[in-house]
């Protein structure tokens, strides 16, 4: 009985509370039964809510629940302070002193949990020291001692800080900038910053867009109801299907030991990747925004099939979209965005030059940085009529990295950040060219790369030259056809054969993204979180071994044994990627026709959708393959 | 139409109601449609989460454990060591013969090897590791190296194949272009029409000028010597006359009508790269890389064999390379390839008699080496939705150990190491192992090969000890065993 109890109530790390567990349902079950009855009374309804999300975050992350409390009291202190200072209007540095103070203090405390590793590695560098990270939360839990319960010498992330540390710092700028009053009441505020479905993995949600909807009384519709069944059910197929159960039966063992794997097996992990991680991340936020509605709450969407991109700018306009949001409100804009280049500009990219020397140990990075950075500001002084142009792409090259930084201290969630950031501007300047000079380009890059690999033979110059080889293709059939379609204005008339060339251009373009979103992953998928000399090796190491397998001689005839091998994986794959091609009007559609059915039919699908799911849970698991290469 | 939250609450309850009823009535062992069996959990597995998934913490590790004993070992006389070849789960099993008494075995059986690893810093020691890929990368020998070469000394990275499929952790290799090459394991295809294979179980076809570079890991992963080696050795077979460009050096390798031909060119700079450029017509079984004197360990993995291989390798090339090398231990890591498709008692009794036939053809190849076998490690499988060791395993790897160590050769339980039965799932969970719950990570592998080290250290110990209990005066003897 005391087990029991224990397991109901007590934090276990092995057994956090998540959405596609049994024991959340029934949670949620009695939650919700409670919530019916309170539901009319608006302050109990959202203190009872409050108390649930505390408790939810404490399953999830045991005493990390006291950093939540911190935070949510010194926010909602700190935005009335802005709040008031601001209102006097005579003395205006007070606002912004009680505004750098708040951001000082979350973003401490993420830097603390984050990047400790990090920063403890760079004092052991510079000064020679043999210092460990030192978790002082572990320790005061201990009763000031290093003895205890919990251990002091390593430092566990939190879950979900990066979301709440980014969404009350949101809430104390718009209340900065008066976009927003601050909330008069903690205890709403608390509920604001600790809602449990978006608590651990987002959507990040802006004050101005939520509290609004705490002062409202609960309303639902039938049909809401039903679309927000089917946002959980979608969200559960998501997530267990096409992302637990690809990556638990390929792709985890191909990452893990990518040797151990064909050339094929490498780059179809990639691209499986690609559609796992889109599909957990989705998923579990399908499901958050389903058990919000259910409660009268709408979530933001936070993802909007990415991989319909038809370019990297628009990849990060459908992808992780409240993110993408929030550094564009409180990074890129503040940085002077498509305006200027400003103090921010400058400051991050020292910054960054100095992340790059301590994580390469070597002077010439920072010189590289330097340089480059130089080099650009001297376009700009140059050329007065790019300079808007050339800021614009330094302000979002910027805020690509740090955003990859926020994934983690290490080379590798830079390199990925880099890596996207060149892509957007690669694009916008692909953009700016006529077809005369993108085909030239093209054809340029693709020579030098066929020459550079003939005297340098090496896989990652066979990937780089076959995919410029296919860019040069599809380039030069898309030349070939505006220079008819110019010349021979009947052609463009053809309805059918401008259908034909827009498809393509959109296959093509979308195709194109996705490849291009697909190896940037290298970087991502590897290495941890917190260690960056661990992260650094892993990803290094993951990364060059994918690359040699993918880069070097396949055997095709091992090709087809391997997708029939593998068919069932195949086939998943193949089948959410349609499903994520699916038009938007057609997903619509299938939405509303669910959110239609009368109840008992879709009680009886939400029981079938648990069903097949649980045979995912419980198949048996891949055999292990072997195909020499 | 406002829809009322009690009866959304109701809804929710009738589905939670609905399922639990599914689990009341649907058969434990699930039904079985085709090759699918349909599951779905009984009320009581709803209630207890993963209880049979997880391993208790409460038990100290094997590292623990080892640990423990160690130290227990060194502060006492025989006793503990007796007990330690006897009872540990991480002790080397000695051979059984009808000399010895039933339990430890004949404990002097690896003397040979601890008396040349103590010669080791005027005189060459190899060690041979085979095995299937749980060893590729270089993994697990790599920490057995490092060890053996810190403590007893020596540098080299031992025997790599012309072309490396699989890149290791310890040096990077190109070569270019890819040789034709056979294998005794594998695909039938790879196969040759003679059985000239060579000390790795594969061989490369020299018809056009090859290009290889080889690279030490060091400066990318810190962890290895930058001194990787400062002799080379060529191993060829050929009839006609073979040219290899060493650093820019030009040697001609004579024709021999000896089925292995070793060629050795001293190493000028051993810490950049390594160029070698080889042309002519020939057969070449590997690059051997080793220091003047001192530990060296080859790492050869065969993917996917199970170690019944060896008998179709040339007897000539594998006793000239043993003899030449001076190999005093060939460790052999095999069984977890078959271990999947063990479903008859015909299958494992046909499989331990063919691993008793390849180490008796080994002990007659190498009659001053001694044999280490090493089984397979553990390994979980879905079994009635839960994951768990296959059911086979336990008692496959039981009389796996049992044949080895009456076929004369010394046993190591991997799999015992591990933690036992369940183990797996432990070294899954802590990442020790990888989700296919077969292979081990880096850091897995990092921790068998020291288990492994510690367990041969163990051995070397309680050589000592025996050395200066029973025979003080002959401290440096030279005959072995």
């Amino acid at each position: 009985m005391t087990d029991l109890f224990r397991h109901i109530f007590a934090f276990d790390p092995d057994s956090p509370l998540l959405f596609t567990q049994f024991y959340f349902w029934a949670f949620f079950a009695i939650v919700y039964a409670v919530f019916s009855l309170l539901h009319s009374k608006r302050l109990l309804r959202n203190t009872f809510l409050l108390f649930v999300s505390l408790f939810f975050y404490y399953k999830s992350s045991g005493l990390a629940v006291l950093i939540l409390l911190f935070v949510t009291c010194s926010d909602y202190l700190l935005a009335r302070l802005i709040y008031r200072a601001k209102q006097h209007g005579t003395r205006p540095w007070r606002a912004r002193f009680w505004l750098i103070v708040s951001v000082m203090l979350d973003l401490g405390l993420l830097c603390y949990f984050k990047y400790a590793y990090f920063f403890t590695n760079m004092l052991n560098d510079l000064l020679g020291t043999h210092l460990q990270v030192f978790d002082i939360f572990a320790w005061a839990g201990n009763g000031f001692s290093a003895d205890g319960r919990f251990a002091v010498d390593s430092i566990v992330l939190p879950v979900g800080i990066s979301f709440y540390i980014f969404q009350v710092i949101s809430y104390t700028a718009d209340v900065y900038y008066g976009k927003i009053r601050p909330v008069t009441n903690l205890l709403d505020f608390g509920f604001y910053v600790s809602f449990f479905p978006q608590l651990v993995a987002g959507p990040i949600v802006r004050a101005s867009e939520f509290i609004p909807q705490l002062y409202r009384p609960f309303r639902l519709s039938r049909r809401q109801f039903g679309i927000a069944v089917f946002w959980i059910v979608n969200g559960l197929i998501k997530k267990i299907i096409l992302s637990d159960y690809l990556a638990v039966n390929f792709i985890d063992r191909v990452f893990q030991n990518p040797l151990l794997f064909s050339g094929f097996e490498n780059l179809s992990a990639l691209f499986f990747y690609s559609l796992q991680v889109y599909a957990d991340f989705s998923g579990y936020t399908d499901i958050a925004i389903g058990v919000a509605m259910l409660m009268g709450f709408f979530l933001p969407k936070n993802f909007n099939s990415p991989y319909k991109a038809a370019n990297p700018q628009d990849f990060w306009r459908r992808w992780h979209m409240s993110l993408s949001r929030w550094l564009k409100n409180y990074l890129y804009i503040p940085l002077g965005g498509n305006r200027n280049a400003t103090f921010g500009t400058f400051f991050w990219i020292i910054l960054i030059g100095l992340i790059a020397l301590i994580l390469t140990h070597n002077i010439w990075a920072v010189i590289v940085v330097i340089v480059i950075a130089l080099a650009v500001f001297l376009t700009a002084w140059l050329k007065p009529s790019r300079r808007k142009k050339i800021y614009a792409n330094l302000n979002s090259f910027i805020t690509m990295l740090l955003g990859g930084l926020w994934h983690g201290a290490s080379w590798n969630f830079m390199v990925w950040g880099g890596l996207n950031g060149a892509g957007m501007i690669a694009y916008k300047g692909w953009k700016d060219l006529n077809w005369h000079l993108r085909m030239l380009s093209v054809l340029l890059l693709t020579c030098i790369s066929i020459t550079v690999k003939h005297f340098f033979p090496s896989p990652l110059l066979n990937i780089l030259t076959l995919w410029l080889v296919i860019l040069s293709a599809g380039t030069l059939i898309r030349y070939i056809y505006h220079l008819i379609g110019t010349r021979h204005t009947p052609l463009t008339d053809n309805t059918l054969s401008r259908h034909i060339a827009t498809a393509f251009a959109t296959v093509w373009a979308v195709a194109q993204t996705f490849t291009f979103i697909t190896f940037t992953r290298l970087f991502f998928r590897s290495g941890s979180n917190l260690d960056p000399a661990l992260a650094n090796q892993e990803a290094w190491l993951t990364a060059t071994n994918m690359v040699h397998q993918i880069g070097s001689t396949w055997n095709l005839d091992a090709i087809p044994h391997i997708i029939l091998q593998y068919a069932n994986i195949y086939l998943l794959f193949i089948i959410g990627m349609l499903i994520h091609w699916f038009p938007d009007k057609f997903k619509q559609y299938y939405r509303l026709c669910f959110a239609r059915l009368p109840l008992w039919l879709m009680a009886l699908i939400v029981v079938g959708v648990v069903f097949i799911v649980y045979q995912f849970i419980t198949a048996d698991l891949q055999s292990f393959i072997y195909f020499q290469f | 139409m406002k829809f009322r939250p009690v009866y959304i609450s109701l809804f929710i309850f009738i589905v939670v109601g609905l399922l639990a009823a599914l689990a009341a009535v649907f058969p434990k062992e699930g039904i079985q449609i085709g090759d699918i069996t349909l599951r779905f959990p009984s009320l009581q597995e709803f209630l207890c989460v993963n209880e049979k998934d997880t391993v208790s913490d409460d038990t100290p590790s094997p590292e623990e454990l080892l640990a423990l004993q160690l130290a227990q070992m060194r502060s006492e006389e025989e006793m503990p060591f007796i007990s330690f070849f006897t009872y540990s789960p991480e002790r080397i099993c000695f051979p059984q013969t009808d000399s010895t008494a039933a339990g430890m075995g004949d404990s002097t059986y690896l003397d040979g090897v601890y008396r040349a690893l103590l010669q080791a810093d005027t005189a060459k020691v190899h060690i041979v590791h085979y095995g299937d890929s749980q060893i590729e990368e270089d993994r697990i020998t790599l920490i057995l190296r490092r060890r053996l070469q810190e403590r007893f000394s020596g540098n080299g990275v031992g025997l790599l194949p012309l072309y490396q499929s699989v890149q290791t952790r310890t040096v990077g290799q190109h070569t270019t272009p890819e040789p034709t090459r056979y294998m005794v394991y594998g695909m039938p295809s790879m196969r040759r029409q003679n059985n000239l294979y060579g000390p790795m179980g594969q061989v490369a076809i020299l018809d056009t000028t090859i290009r290889v570079s080889i690279t030490p890991r060091s400066k990318m992963t810190g962890l290895y010597s930058a001194h990787y080696a400062d002799l080379l050795t060529l191993l060829t077979h050929s009839e006609n006359p073979v040219c290899a460009t060493v650093q820019g050096q030009r040697h001609t390798i004579s024709p021999n009508s000896n089925p292995l031909q070793f060629t050795t060119i001293q190493l000028k700079d051993s810490t950049t790269r390594l160029n070698l450029q080889l042309s002519g017509k020939g057969d070449i079984y590997g690059i051997l890389l080793e220091g003047r004197h001192g530990v060296n360990i080859d790492n050869i993995p065969m993917r996917g064999c199970s170690g019944t291989v060896f008998t179709g390798i040339n007897r000539d090339q594998l006793s000239t390379y043993f003899q030449q090398t001076n190999t005093r231990l060939i460790i052999l890591q095999y069984g977890g390839n078959h271990v999947p498709s063990l479903h008859s008692e015909m299958r494992i009794q046909e499989y331990i008699s063919n691993i008793t036939k390849q180490i008796e053809y080994l002990h007659s190849l190498a009659p001053e080496a001694a044999i280490l076998f090493i089984g397979p490690s553990d390994m979980s499988t879905r079994y009635h939705g839960t994951m768990q060791t296959y059911p086979v395993l336990p008692g496959f790897e039981a009389r796996l150990a049992r044949a080895v160590t009456h076929a004369g050769a010394a046993y190591w339980s991997l799999f015992n190491a591990m933690g036992g039965q369940g183990a797996m799932l432990q070294w899954v969970k802590t990442g020790l192992a990888g989700s296919d719950h077969i292979h081990f990570t880096a850091k897995g592998a990092e921790k068998a090969g020291d288990m492994l080290y510690q367990s041969l250290m163990t051995g070397f110990d309680y050589y000592l000890w025996r050395q200066a209990t029973y025979c003080p005066v002959d401290q440096n003897p030279t005959k072995d065993q």
